[in-house]
């Protein structure tokens, strides 16, 4: 049983860790919080789900127009609302922004789908695989499969490919990285745009493996991408894989021995002691101002 | 001179606030007064936590409904006056915006405000949840009306008086505290932290000192919605009530106590007027906040200031 | 008298020695200068003294009390008042409110004095305001009272950061780079100041790229190359030294 709970935890934070990437990315890059990231995957979301049920299109097909839509939302909102306010005495005034686009996203979405939960299909045909004699869903064995190897898939690009260098120089110094050429603009684009697409890929694996779609899970996505971001370590994609599966784990673990109901409450006390023990996160590294 | 004339104005606009209920006596008008002088209360507060000091809290909202709660238990259960129970409110509200604030004022001002955005969240949760203290979703309902010695506040105007009690109480008190080395001190912090340190300013133990005061009055905010709603809900004190308290402190000016109160005045307007639109009042909401602050980011404060710059740049009379 | 005493200040950042073994003192009265170049960990030193950064070994003792472990908001109690290298006014806010906030330590209001006793903690801001005015004349700032500190000329905001800093009644004013940025004429009239301030009683210790200008003022100069003090000496002497000369200018082929 407890085998179980823990790969339940494990695949649960796999999901996470794909809402939590790009919220963590674009931390690092523009020490933005990002408040619509969980609206615009959720969005994009949706979208799956429409195609899937209402146009019966293939799913493949169905997650990738998804991806590129959320995407691109996240894009353009990156655009609209928050590079007029990149400026750094304009920090929080930004985050007001980012929650102001949140509720445009998240009523729009309502206006659309109304705010009742769905079902969403199953992607999956065969449900159980058997490993070691435990019964694992699918579902959960793909989720961590698609998880490796997207972080993997990340993690290659960003150290070898030249916009991945180009995100990581942005992350650091974003004057130096535009006085030697990188296209800043361009990057902080691009960092939205793969936020959103691997937020869609996360939101939709979400919904066909616990069979739930409803707008909530928008900004409750965003909550937790936060609580993954602190945990791990903020800014960077590992650091956001490990505080992932740190909170699927928690979640897990507190949703079968305590109650459903707490978890929240006790993840959020969880994530005080974090705050005030490490508050850069397991991987995360200390920047020091320069004075 | 130039103070003296201050004090005359001042004191001739309180005055007339007082007489206000003899011009007005439409019920519908004087609720939409009340309504301005309980959310001015909330945002003067919330400006001194984030126009003043720069926290930037999105979570205000539960120390309104931490007062609310307070008040409710308070004269429901235990039959408290309300006095008393008033003043427990903010000081409830101020304990655990100062419990909050311990944990909190260290870490950077990004996390500093999702975690007030998620305390916020896990505080309706609770109150939603644990049906024994607060009644669950349905609340807590019949609050007898409130009685200040002699004086029974029943109707509109009398509720009406009470919260203009607590408005000059907290506009007056802030006031006075933003004049002082505090309020040069929580500016300092949100101007520039590290030289506010160089210069004597303890940061940590100022942000708690703001954030904790803000908290107080908050928590009398909560109070009087209690009695004057005679019912609370958790469905009152939502995230997108701590937003909407945050558009009005931005839109009013940051750092400005007076032009608050304009703030709140076109948002509860613009609320009225979107009412027919309900299904898009949140879109709505959010559309204001994008636009303003991409434009605006200094507010109406901002706006006027630009408006008083292009005068004296076209006027040609001595300044 | 020794006003201030570094001894055997050591600091890393990683694999960078930013401080190596660091004696450095400063007696009442006295100018001090640091130069060096770049890099060679001249505002490090200021930070670890002004509290921002803690050293990772050695002392800091300023009128017979070790500081060393100080925290950053209690330095200027002390008596130690600093600028900084890329100049942190207060921007938002009046030229008068600047400066009025380099006096908050002195300030001795409390909450309950606000409130319960509003003459006296009037008093005491009318005091402070007397007094930000004095100085403000001082620096000829105090026609600008009212103006907001980011709209004012750059070689005034630096003017203003100085007055900030001497609201605070230091004995010891630190000051990263006071000439930078400004033209010969301001950095001549800025260093005119500073000799007044000596006269005052003020200790200054100054960290400059200004050659003429900080030669024209110190009473000592130590100069500083890779964190460690490579000479320590009167201007004269510094002006003349070839390692200094070469430091800077690199080796003669």
């Amino acid at each position: 049983m407890f085998i179980e709970i823990l790969i339940v935890g494990l695949s649960l934070g796999a999901i996470y860790a794909l809402i939590a990437i790009g919220y963590s990315m674009v931390y690092g890059i523009l020490k933005l919080m990002n408040f619509a990231h969980g609206d615009t995957y959720a969005f994009g979301s949706f979208i799956c789900w429409m195609l899937l049920t209402k146009y019966d299109l293939n799913p493949i097909l169905s997650i990738i127009i998804a991806m590129i839509v959320g995407g691109v939302i996240a894009s353009i909102v990156e655009i609209l609302a928050y590079r007029p306010l990149r400026a750094p005495e304009y920090r929080n005034i930004s985050m007001i922004s980012a929650l102001g686009v949140a509720y445009i996203i998240q009523n729009t979405s309502e206006n659309f789908w109304s705010r009742q939960v769905h079902s969403f299909p199953s992607i999956i045909s065969a449900p159980f695989v058997s490993i070691l004699g435990i019964q694992i869903p699918t579902t959960q064995y793909l989720t961590l499969g698609i998880v490796i190897v997207v972080v993997g898939g990340l993690n290659l690009f960003l150290k070898y490919h030249k916009v991945g260098k180009a995100i990581l120089c942005a992350s650091q110094d974003i004057p130096a990285s535009s006085l030697m050429g990188i296209p800043i603009n361009r990057t902080i684009s691009i960092v939205y745009l793969l936020g959103g697409m691997i937020g869609v890929i996360g939101g939709v694996l979400y919904a066909s493996s616990y069979n739930v779609l409803s707008i909530s899970m928008g900004f409750s996505g965003t909550i937790v991408a936060f609580e993954a971001s602190v945990f791990g370590g903020i800014g960077s994609i590992n650091g956001a894989l490990v505080g992932a599966l740190i909170l699927g784990l928690l979640h897990s673990l507190v949703g079968f021995y305590i109650s459903t109901a707490y978890r929240d409450v006790i993840t959020f006390a969880v994530l005080i002691i974090v705050l005030l023990v490490r508050p850069k996160g397991i991987l995360g590294r200390y920047v020091e101002e320069k004075v | 001179m130039e103070k003296n004339r201050k004090i005359i104005v001042f004191i001739l606009v309180v005055a007339l606030s007082f007489l206000l209920p003899s011009f007005v006596k439409n019920y519908y008008w004087l609720g939409i007064f009340n309504l301005i002088l309980m959310y001015s209360i909330l945002c003067l507060s919330l400006n001194l936590i984030f126009g003043f000091t720069n926290l930037l809290s999105v979570g205000h909202a539960a120390f309104y409904g931490i007062g609310a709660y307070t008040t409710a238990i308070l004269l429901t259960r235990y039959h408290f006056p309300f006095l008393p129970s008033l003043l427990l409110s903010g000081l409830i509200a101020l304990f655990i915006g100062f419990l909050l604030s311990i944990t909190t004022s260290r870490v950077r001002g990004d996390y500093f405000t999702v975690i007030t955005i998620v305390f916020g969240e896990i505080f309706r949760l609770i109150m939603q949840n644990w049906v024994k203290f607060s009644g669950g979703a349905v609340g807590i309902v019949g609050l007898p009306a409130p009685q200040l010695f002699s004086w029974r506040i029943i109707s509109e105007k009398d509720f009406y008086f009470l919260g203009l009690v607590l408005f000059w109480f907290t506009y007056l008190t802030l006031s006075l505290l933003v004049k002082s080395k505090f309020g040069r001190a929580f500016i300092a912090i949100r101007e520039d932290e590290l030289a506010a340190s160089t210069m004597g300013i303890n940061v940590v133990m100022y942000k708690i000192l703001s954030f904790s005061i803000g908290c107080f009055y908050a928590g009398l905010a909560g109070s009087y919605y209690a009695v004057y709603n005679t019912a609370i809900a958790p469905s009152s004190f939502t995230l997108d009530e701590s937003c909407l308290m945050i558009i009005m402190v931005v839109l009013g000016g940051i750092g400005n106590l007076t032009a608050t109160i304009s703030g709140v005045i076109v948002m509860l307007v613009a609320t009225e007027v979107f009412r027919p639109l309900y299904h898009y009042r949140l879109l709505l909401i959010g559309l204001i906040m994008v636009i303003v602050l991409v434009r605006y980011p200094y507010g109406i404060l901002g706006i006027f200031n630009k408006i008083a710059s292009m005068r004296k740049k076209y006027s040609y009379r001595k300044v | 008298m020794t006003l201030l005493k570094a001894e055997e200040i050591d600091k890393k950042f990683g694999g960078i020695h930013a401080v190596s073994h660091l004696n450095v003192s400063v007696n009442k009265g006295e100018i001090v200068g640091m130069i060096g170049p770049n890099g060679s960990g001249k505002t490090t030193f200021l930070n670890i003294l002004s509290g921002i950064y803690r050293s990772d070994s050695g002392r800091v003792e300023f009128k017979n009390e070790d500081i060393t472990k100080l925290p950053l908001h209690r330095i200027i109690e002390k008596g130690i008042a600093r600028t900084f290298q890329n100049l942190r006014i207060f921007r938002n806010i009046s030229v008068l409110e600047n400066a009025l906030i380099g006096r908050h330590h002195l300030i001795k209001n409390s909450l309950l004095n606000v409130y319960f006793n509003p003459s006296l903690a009037g008093r005491r801001e009318k005091s402070a305001y007397l007094k930000a005015m004095e100085i403000l004349g001082l620096v000829n700032l105090a026609k600008e009272k009212n103006e907001l500190a980011r709209n004012l000329p750059y070689g005034k905001q630096r003017l203003l950061e100085i007055a900030r800093a001497l609201m605070a009644e230091p004995d010891l004013l630190l000051l990263d780079e006071p000439t930078a940025g400004m033209n010969p004429t301001e950095a001549v009239a800025l260093c005119e100041f500073l000799k007044k301030l000596k006269e005052r009683g003020f200790a200054l210790f100054v960290i400059e790229h200004n050659m003429k200008a900080i030669m024209s003022i110190s009473d000592k100069i130590i100069v500083l190359n890779v964190g460690a003090k490579l000479k320590e000496g009167i201007p004269r002497e510094i002006q003349r030294d070839k390692q200094v000369q070469e430091i800077y200018l690199g080796k003669e082929e």
